[in-house]
């Protein structure tokens, strides 16, 4: 049979830029370190497979600035590596001490996981997950797309200068990691609001992603919904998320990943082993945390103690059934929308990366037999890159699409409640001093250009829609709030030593030191357009 | 150690690597890359045998004990490198300046804080006392049973040892030890028995240590964040529409001795929408519940002496970039070229999207799938895009 559809899937990497050199173990560094072993290294394991094998297959990821600028970091890396040999240290030792018993597959799996994971970072990568990514984006096989430069969220933003600069630096680092411009952007959570396809159509952004509703409550209507592309009035293609894709990965009721054969995310070594036996694994302050090794599967709707011991085998024909039922659903859905709406649709299905491997773990393995699967077993549905749809496909309908974001209720209610509103006037009025800084100094040099790039790097950490998030969920919020503060804080203490002319050289290097995003940052990106334009500045992308 | 061959280290692992480079005493060779390394390794060892000595290893860092909490660790870490840029940042961010003797106090706090802190640092870097109890303590057992090994043969101190390790880790598992123990000589037992009570004793104060430092101590330095000013600079009012049905409102004044605040939502035509009273100070925030897209504009006015007076702050709530008017017409466009190839008014409603229940399939539902009859309702046959190609 003829082609019936087209299959974008997206995944969605992003984690805020958390970097503390002043202390020598962090919590929160953590959270990279574990979307590192469990999403980003698998999946380019995944994608070396294929590509030896040479089988056909499209992915499309967003690799965030912030995620891209920690990869990079030296020290990162090195604690990275310190966490990833104790972990594999810990599965070595469970994996001899469970021999015997129900928990012996598991723990042998995940040693030999984590070994093989250890040695490429180590030996083969050269602790570079970076050029790994560019090298299937220069295959053609992966399209690498930016977002904002520190995911701030842009509809919440007060002044177009503070949102021009989220994305001119987003382009910026871009290009500094793979060396060349990115042809679309992934819109901090989405978030959508009329105004911003202008901002993207400047800096030659080809595309986007939006929220379903985005286009089906459009202006005016998009007469596909979400199963083709539109363009917006400046000209910028917009792709918006389908459904039941999404609803079958995602939903906690009948998504893949509650499967009862899956690993249990929250049945963890960290809390099963013997303190003693568990302590050398854990932070400095010793406190029982998750490990990453789980030996346990999901079982059921049971208590975490009545959970059965996780037989990977078992995990992987899941797996593999699941990526024949997605393949199937998308063929079925694919031929229906055909015959109804006239066209080849185009299915749109973008997730968030660290659900596949991190919170889903077979989700990598998923992921690698549905490829499997799309290249070998069918023809109906062809996988493809929002690029080459649109240099595919050439006439889209014009639409301007609707106020939007992925969060909870479709609007923007995540980012702003009674919870986190308060943030929003310190920010608000720091976007609103970068601003006058940028037209004051329109060409700063030494000391003072430090100090004005150091503020447009505060001002952009401030602006992190992960602070937000973190509060209204409700779960490291004392982090949160403490990261907002202290960026809002070292912002204004820049601001006023500037315009008091009484810059501290050791307190701006102290910042420099801790905050070193975007090292390549030009504090004029805040500059006004109409400033920019009689001054002739060169400096956007 | 003689001088390394590069063909040698290039077939070892980094590990391996490492184990090498520890015995040369090199500082730092964790971070290097595995080129580097060896590289590094060469050098050492033609130096060390150049000058016939091999260094000896750099003292290590004071480990950091377990009798810390992570707060405690930060604290200890932020009082070692960066007690007085907080300070100042504190200062910097206030809006107005402190009287004088108010930052000669603050400063003081700051200075005694970090103090208390470093104190703790340096007291946190050294062994506590239950660890250098217990360190000798195993280095005894070690030797004990060494000794044992010796006299009693290996198979009896496999399963000595065996017990004897977990038994450090927990008091109840020292039975288990004891039993294991009988099997030896009388010496052996009794010195293990004795090293038994003596490291349980050692394990329970280590325990009862571990609880205390679980524990918020009572003197704390907890890096919380800077303090930034509850209110900023300045007089304004801002109006962000969150959702159709919500709109959110704050506001910053230098009036002088409000009583309160009155907002007012107002529609394109100035009729009143809907009005809320604050009782804020200096700033104050709240939210509409109203349509959105019907809010045109919101005003603040003050209350003073229980009247209340229109200030001249307006927000316009921003069309541009927040909700859009509605356009009835259907246009398509060249991507490439950006020309417009169709275009006419649009003739009704869109395709709806699909009940997604309806559509998802079960692997069971898979083998008796029937074609959905119902994923698009009501929708208008659309032109292919071969159509309107040929109308361009």
């Amino acid at each position: 049979m003829s082609i019936q559809g087209y299959l974008s899937i997206i995944l969605h990497a992003h984690l805020p830029f958390i970097r503390h050199p002043e202390f020598p173990d962090f919590l929160e560094e953590d959270w990279l370190f574990e979307a590192m072993t469990e999403t980003y290294i698998p999946i380019l394991r995944m994608m070396d497979r294929l590509t030896s094998e040479g089988i056909y297959f499209r992915l499309t990821m967003s690799l965030t600035p912030p995620l891209c600028e920690m990869l990079a970091d030296p020290l990162l890396e090195e604690r990275y590596l310190a966490h990833l040999d104790k972990l594999r240290r810990l599965a070595d030792i469970q994996a001899k001490e469970k021999m015997g018993t129900p928990f012996q597959d598991a723990a042998q799996s995940a040693a030999i996981e984590l070994g093989e994971a250890e040695r490429l970072y180590e030996e083969v990568w050269n602790r570079q997950l970076l050029p790994q990514f560019k090298r299937f984006q220069d295959m053609g096989v992966l399209e690498i797309i930016t977002c904002g430069a520190t995911h701030g969220f842009l509809p919440l933003m007060a002044t177009d200068e503070a949102r021009r600069a989220q994305i001119s630096v987003a382009v910026n680092n871009y290009k500094k990691h793979f060396a060349r411009a990115p042809r679309g952007i992934w819109l901090p959570e989405c978030a959508f609001a009329p105004g911003l396809d202008e901002l993207l159509a400047e800096h030659n952004i080809k595309f986007f992603v939006l929220e379903s509703h985005a286009l089906t409550a459009a202006t005016p209507p998009a007469r596909y919904g979400t199963f083709r592309p539109i363009v917006t009035p400046s000209g910028v293609a917009a792709f918006a998320r389908d459904l039941e894709s999404s609803r079958q990965v995602w939903s906690a009721e009948i998504g893949y990943p509650g499967h009862p054969n899956y690993r249990e995310f929250y049945r963890d070594c960290g809390f099963d082993l013997p303190y003693a036996e568990v302590k050398p694994y854990l932070h400095l302050d010793g406190v029982r945390r998750n490990t990453g090794l789980k030996f346990h599967r999901i079982t059921g709707k049971v208590a975490l103690n009545h959970k059965e011991p996780y037989v990977p085998t078992w995990a992987s024909q899941t797996a593999a059934e699941h990526a024949g039922n997605f393949l199937f659903n998308r063929q079925a859905q694919c031929r229906h929308l055909r015959s109804v709406l006239g066209t080849i649709p185009h299915i749109t299905a973008p997730y968030d990366a660290e659900l596949y491997g991190h919170w889903w773990y077979e989700g990598p393995q998923f992921l690698e037999i549905l490829m499997r699967k799309a290249a070998f077993d069918q023809n109906e549905i062809k996988m493809i890159t929002p690029s080459e749809y649109l240099a595919k496909e050439r006439v889209h309908q014009e639409v301007t699409p609707a106020l939007s974001s992925w969060g909870a209720n479709g609007f923007f209610e995540v980012w702003l409640n009674s919870s986190n509103d308060w943030i929003y006037r310190y920010l608000h009025l720091a976007e609103e001093q970068m601003v006058e800084l940028a037209q004051r100094f329109p060409d700063a040099d030494g000391l003072l250009r430090r100090a004005l790039n150091q503020a447009a790097r505060e001002l952009l950490l401030a602006q992190s829609s992960d602070w937000a998030f973190i509060i209204t969920t409700n779960t490291s919020v004392e982090y949160a709030e403490k990261r907002t503060r202290d960026h809002i804080a070292r912002f204004t203490g820049i601001y006023d030593q500037i315009t008091q002319n009484r810059l501290e050289p050791e307190w701006i290097a102290e910042l420099e030191w801790k905050d070193t995003i975007f090292q390549e940052i030009d504090y004029r990106v805040y500059t006004p357009r109409h400033q920019r334009a009689k001054a002739g500045a060169v400096f956007t992308s | 150690m003689a001088t390394q061959d590069r063909s040698e280290l290039t077939k070892k692992t980094v590990k391996e690597l490492r184990e090498i480079a520890k015995e040369l005493a090199l500082t730092g060779y964790s971070r290097l890359k595995k080129a580097e390394l060896i590289n590094a390794i060469i050098k050492e060892s033609k130096a060390q045998a150049k000058s016939g000595e091999i260094k000896k290893p750099a003292a290590k860092a004071a480990p950091v004990t377990g009798a810390n909490t992570q707060k405690d660790m930060q604290a200890s870490a932020k009082a070692k490198t960066t007690p007085a840029p907080k300070a100042k940042a504190d200062a910097k961010a206030k809006a107005k300046p402190e009287p004088k003797a108010k930052q000669k106090a603050d400063t003081k706090t700051e200075t005694k804080t970090a103090a208390n802190a470093s104190a703790k640092a340096q007291k946190a870097s050294k062994p506590s006392a239950t660890e250098e109890k217990a360190t000798p303590l195993v280095k005894r057992k070690e030797e004990k049973l060494a000794v044992a090994k010796i006299k009693k043969g290996s198979s009896a101190m496999v399963a000595a040892e065996k017990a004897a390790v977990p038994e450090l880790a927990k008091k109840k598992e020292a039975k288990d030890v004891l039993s294991e123990a009988d099997a030896l000589d009388k010496e052996t037992a009794e010195s293990l028995a004795l090293l038994e009570q003596e490291a349980a004793a050692a394990l329970a104060e280590l325990k009862a240590a571990e609880e205390a430092i679980l524990r918020e101590p009572d003197t704390i330095y907890i890096d919380k964040g800077m303090l930034i000013p509850s209110y900023v600079r300045g007089t304004r009012l801002r109006v962000l529409v969150r959702d159709p049905g919500t709109t959110f409102v704050y506001w910053d004044s230098e009036f002088e001795n409000p009583e309160g605040w009155q907002l007012t939502a107002y529609n394109r035509d100035g009729v009143v929408l809907d009005s809320f009273r604050s009782s804020a100070r200096r700033a104050g925030s709240g939210y509409f519940h109203i349509p959105s897209l019907e809010i045109a504009r919101v005003s603040l006015a003050i209350i003073r002496n229980g009247k209340i007076a229109e200030t001249k702050l307006q927000s316009q709530v921003s069309l541009r970039n927040q909700i859009k008017t509605l356009k009835e017409s259907e246009k398509w466009v060249d991507f490439h070229s950006k020309e417009i190839v169709h275009e006419a008014p649009a003739p009704g409603r869109a395709p709806q999207q699909h009940s997604p229940e309806s559509l998802h399939l079960t692997p069971k539902d898979q083998a008796r799938y029937g074609a959905p009859s119902s994923w698009i309702h009501g929708a208008a046959q659309a032109p292919s895009s071969d159509e309107l190609l040929k109308r361009s």
